[in-house]
């Protein structure tokens, strides 16, 4: 510890400014696009300004995050998107690394044919598959409720998009089609960057194919299966697409992303449209401290 | 931008509605100005999707240089642009016209370029089978779809009784407020009312409609989607604005000639019918060339081309004496059926909320869709929007300001408390 002043005080006598000059077309860039954006951002959030036809009132003010604590709609949108987010990470997760494992089992080539099928959803930008799935549950034309009624499973066609709770069930399960792909494709990288020798010394030890699974794959996969949902996990947390052309500003399936928007375009209100953004950014902030936390238990377990 | 503009070279531009009839005569109009005047005008044609106009409205108005001069306007829109809208000097020949100048805050700042109105479209051949009557009130209206809906579907042929807009849209709040037409939830004077037990009884009713005489559906259809439904054949009665006639009319449509038009059902307490959907005129505030904005203004409402208007594409003229021309009762053969629900306006908050129209739209949308999604929650809902209504009046101080008051700002610039 006694030896960190010296070298720090000479690098700072002797200032390289060539580093900084290599980075710093990077970092204008970087300051014009997210930096800039990003303090006015906070500034209108901060600024009473309810209709941003007049110049906002002077001086800092809370009064958008004491609305925005008020506002039911925000509140319900906060429910929505952790529900939709938590529902489908963890079914896409699971599904994902089924469809790896099942994927596991073929040679390069077929493997090869396969995953390129399975990824073609993920392909599909999301506006067009909201569009697309509407069409298909559609009530009175949709396919959906016809092949429902046909089988017989259904008397008339159901709709699948007015009650809150399917609203969410309908969001999940068209981010399911388009995402499990992606979950597949890097929980399948995963698995082959485990070794095959551990498997099968356990297989010679006796394991059975669970605690095969459980003991060593698990395992092994997690690092690069956490690094994938947690991309997911941001991804489903600012999830716009879906909810605003399933739903539009039905507060039923509004997704927090689609509540800024709502506010900031519809309503023409930047100050509580930028409160709400922030409160965005600091509910995907805890999701995200949160799943760290959660990645830490099975070591803090195991320590103790 | 590309060209930088000077004052004397820009020509004077407006915003038309891109949809064919209306955009051709649009063209035609202005040509007819220009050819008198000499002033050269450039038409815009707006996106087809109406609901992203208001945002871009909102984007150009208060631009530094002004990017329009005259306006098409959604009734809905005027409160919320009225601080950058210009005041219409008032005409002698103001007084003819239904609905009047739209005021907000006691400033005159659009002109009615032609009506529209929400009203009630029904199967004339089914009626006629069994023998009813148009129906005048919602529970005669109720028994009548229920009725046929279930003799039809004893011989074999699938319809329902009635569709209409349940999408969480301004639609919906259209819907809702025509059931109980003697109900506003904010009054003219803009005070909030403490209860709706009208518009409570009035949703309960609607609530009982989804899944018997309305398909489940019902909750996401949009003006298209009823009108498709409606239009292949299977529906008996249909809540749609007045473009629907033409369309449903038209050769292609299986039931073209087999279906008629009425003002809407009432309650028995109220009068007025159908809400009022008059399409506006406005000029931008940043305007260079107010004058003659002004004078092209006055060109495009004035009679001769709301004649025009009316025999070649249909469009109801807000001229009221016009509607008694020969011609023009001749060119839309509905209006005679629907003389009185236009006479009688019902008009939705805008005026009153200014510039918080779309935020009370969209609360009042969200409460009745909860109602008709879930009976149950009524009375809780409509005691949530009342006081969701009152906190935002509050904020945006529109009790204290009546819309006929004179004073000019007073929408928009906000006392210390």
């Amino acid at each position: 510890m006694l030896t960190v002043p010296r070298p720090m005080r000479l690098a700072f006598r002797s200032f390289d400014w060539r580093p900084w000059a290599l980075v710093a077309p990077a970092m204008i860039v970087l300051a014009g696009v997210i930096a800039l954006p990003f303090a006015r951002t906070v500034w209108l959030a901060f600024h009473d300004d309810p209709h941003g036809f007049m110049p906002a009132e002077p001086g800092w003010s809370l009064t958008n995050f004491r609305t925005l604590l008020q506002d039911m709609a925000w509140w319900k949108a906060v429910g929505t998107t952790l529900l939709f987010a938590s529902a489908a990470v963890i079914s896409e997760t699971c599904a994902g690394l089924a469809i790896a494992g099942f994927l596991q089992g073929y040679g390069m080539r077929t493997r090869g044919i396969l995953l390129a099928i399975i990824l073609l959803p993920w392909a599909v930008p999301a506006v067009v598959a909201a569009r697309l799935w509407n069409w298909m549950l559609n009530d009175q034309y949709g396919i959906i409720n016809a092949l429902l009624v046909r089988a017989g499973l259904l008397h008339q066609g159901g709709a699948w998009t007015t009650h809150p709770r399917s609203m969410i069930a309908v969001m999940v399960a068209i981010d399911f089609w388009q995402a499990t792909p992606f979950m597949a494709l890097l929980s399948l990288a995963g698995l082959q960057s485990i070794p095959t020798d551990v498997l099968e010394a356990a297989r010679l030890d006796g394991a059975s194919a669970r605690q095969r699974f459980i003991a060593i794959t698990l395992p092994l996969v997690a690092p690069v299966l956490s690094i994938a949902v947690l991309f997911r996990l941001l991804d489903a947390l600012r999830m716009f697409d879906l909810a605003s052309v399933l739903y539009g500003t039905d507060t039923g399936g509004m997704t927090l992303s689609a509540f800024v928007q709502t506010q900031i375009v519809q309503f023409g209100a930047p100050g509580y449209g930028a409160a709400a953004a922030l409160g965005t950014l600091g509910i995907i902030g805890l999701a995200g401290v949160l799943y760290a936390m959660c990645l830490k238990v099975p070591t803090w377990l195991r320590s103790s | 931008m590309v060209a930088t503009r000077s004052a004397e070279a820009a020509p004077l531009t407006i915003f038309c509605s891109s949809s064919g009839t209306e955009l051709s005569l649009c063209h035609q109009a202005v040509q007819t100005w220009t050819a008198k005047t000499g002033q050269e005008v450039r038409v815009i044609a707006l996106p087809s999707d109406w609901g992203t106009v208001l945002p871009l409205y909102r984007q150009l108005l208060p631009a530094a240089h002004p990017a329009a001069d005259i306006l098409i306007l959604d009734s809905t829109w005027i409160g919320t642009l009225a601080p950058l809208l210009l005041d219409i000097p008032p005409a002698d020949d103001d007084r003819g016209i239904q609905p009047g100048l739209f005021q907000v805050g006691g400033r005159r700042v659009a002109l009615p370029w032609y009506r529209d109105i929400g009203l009630l479209f029904y199967r004339r051949d089914l009626l006629e089978r069994y023998h009813m009557p148009v129906p005048t009130h919602w529970d005669e209206l109720e028994r009548t779809a229920a009725f046929i809906q279930s003799a039809e579907r004893q011989a074999g042929r699938p319809v329902w009784g009635y569709v209409w807009q349940g999408r969480t849209t301004e639609s919906l709040v259209c819907n809702v407020l025509e059931w109980d037409a003697s109900e506003n939830p904010v009054e003219a004077d803009g005070t909030v009312k403490n209860s709706l037990p009208g518009l409570q009884h009035a949703l309960m009713r609607a609530a009982h409609w989804v899944g018997t005489v309305s398909p489940p559906g019902v909750l996401n259809y949009d003006e298209e989607n009823a009108r498709g439904i409606f239009q292949s054949g299977q529906a008996v009665f249909m809540r749609n604005w007045v473009y629907a006639w033409a369309l449903a009319n038209n050769p292609d449509s299986p039931v073209s000639g087999k279906i008629g038009v009425a003002p809407l059902p009432r309650d028995a307490t109220s009068s007025a019918t159908g809400m009022d959907g008059t399409v506006y005129l406005g000029i931008a505030r940043n305007t260079e060339h107010a004058a003659e904005a002004l004078s092209l203004l006055r060109f495009l409402t004035s009679g001769s081309t709301e004649r025009h208007q009316a025999l070649a594409g249909g469009y109801i003229p807000a001229r009221t004496d016009l509607l008694d021309d020969p011609e023009v009762r001749r060119a839309i053969p509905i209006l005679d059926t629907i003389r009185p629900a236009l006479s009688s306006l019902e008009l939705r908050p805008v005026a009153q909320t200014g510039v918080d129209y779309p935020r009370v739209s969209w609360m009042m949308a969200n409460r009745f869709k909860d109602v008709l999604r879930t009976p149950g929650v009524t009375q809780q809902a409509l005691t949530e929007l009342v006081s969701d209504l009152q906190r935002l009046a509050l904020l945006g101080q529109w009790s204290r300001q009546s819309p006929f008051r004179s004073s000019s700002s007073s929408l928009i610039e906000r006392q210390q408390p």
